[in-house]
């Protein structure tokens, strides 16, 4: 009986780790049913497998790597993501426009306001005359966004904190409750608008 | 559908609302493959300080990018191909080991080495053998054996021709045959 053919034993260990394709599977099935010498060969394959199996993944950094990378995930915006380019479409290339948000994104409004014409600018020691919370639609653009805020000289001066808060400095000639109201009014963009304090 | 497609979709789906921004699918993503990824890294460099930054920095180039993950690989192999990558740029970087020459030929019997490491007797033995192999071979076969990635999985995560991940594994899992049983481990080798 001639020996089973090299591309057949080298497809043995990705029978035994579950990884072949259907048609894959099909070929080997048939070699092994035809080949004791095959079928060897696999069972010390499966042994071996089954000896790594066993070894214990080793402990990771755990939660305390997840809470480490979460505080540099939570002190860097979002950029704006380019469409995907993968051939499947799973996610609408609207989701990939407004990548900058998060589905849930809520805004602080606060009186601290510096610089003209920026939209995102560093907070510092702001003082808070007034909140208003506001979530954001999940297919808001960042170019709807920021149409919105410039128009009335709203500025981001911090966030996203690790719950998506966004605190953004109103100009003083706009007060807190005519800031909800203007951001209540943009359905496109807004989501929700809690009552300002 | 099987386990592997199962976990596969997860990961794919994770990924997609990681794109969005969602920090609660990045948390889920790291939950998923923050051990397995741990202990990739921790045996190619067998230190955990450093494994732990390299984790980290993978992990955020998954949130900075993950818009950018194309389904042609699965989400996996191309995490886990960016820390190989940062693996041989650590070894590139302190010259401590060359990738187309063998380990050193001792065991590395420290309590930090290799995290396959157990304290029964079979998993010191496989360790051993383990280390003998060259790196592209334990690599290879850790990634099929240990972590069940298939041979496009790991073509794409050490940026080999797939042939070449077939041949590799096949010599290893020969050569560990053959030290197991060389060891006394009984059931190693047909």
């Amino acid at each position: 009986m001639s020996s089973p053919p090299e591309d057949i034993r080298e497809l043995l260990p990705f029978w035994a780790n579950g990884t072949l394709t259907e048609e894959e599977r099909a070929k080997v099935a048939a070699a092994l049913a035809g080949s004791a010498e095959l079928r060897a060969d696999l069972a010390g394959i499966e042994a071996l497998h089954r000896q790594m199996q066993a070894v214990p993944l080793p402990q990771g950094p755990g939660e305390l790597g997840l809470a480490r990378l979460m505080r540099v995930v939570d002190a860097e915006p979002r950029q704006s993501a380019p469409p995907r380019r993968q051939g499947g479409g799973r996610l609408a290339a609207s989701v990939a426009v407004a990548a900058v948000l998060s589905s849930v994104l809520t805004l602080t409004l606060t009186r601290d306001r510096s610089g003209e014409g920026a939209v995102y600018e560093q907070a510092s020691g702001e003082d808070l005359a007034a909140t208003v919370t506001v979530t954001f639609r999940p297919e808001a653009t960042e170019a709807a966004i920021s149409a919105l805020l410039r128009a009335k000289g709203l500025v981001i001066v911090d966030g996203p904190s690790a719950i998506g808060l966004y605190r953004i400095g109103l100009p003083y000639d706009l007060t807190a409750p005519e800031a909800a109201s203007y951001l209540a009014a943009a359905a496109g963009v807004i989501a929700t608008v809690d009552p300002v304090e | 559908m099987t386990g592997t497609t199962a976990t596969a979709d997860r990961h794919a789906v994770l990924i997609d609302r990681v794109a969005s921004g969602d920090k609660a699918a990045m948390a889920a993503l790291y939950h998923a493959l923050e051990r397995p990824l741990f202990a990739f890294v921790q045996s190619r460099l067998n230190d955990p300080f450093l494994s732990n930054d390299i984790l980290q920095d993978v992990f955020l180039d998954v949130w900075r990018g993950a818009d950018r993950f194309e389904a042609r690989s699965s989400v996996r192999s191309w995490i886990f191909g960016m820390a190989w990558r940062k693996v041989i740029d650590v070894h590139r970087a302190s010259k401590r080991l060359s990738f187309s020459d063998s380990l050193p030929d001792q065991e590395d019997e420290s309590p930090a080495a290799l995290s396959l490491i157990g304290q029964e007797q079979e998993s010191r033995r496989l360790r051993g053998c383990m280390a003998d192999l060259k790196d592209d071979h334990r690599t290879a076969i850790e990634l099929a054996f240990y972590h069940d990635l298939g041979y496009r999985e790991i073509s794409e995560v050490m940026g080999v021709p797939e042939g070449t991940v077939k041949t590799r594994v096949f010599h290893a899992k020969k050569l560990l045959q053959h030290c197991l049983e060389r060891s006394g481990i009984k059931g190693s080798v047909p």
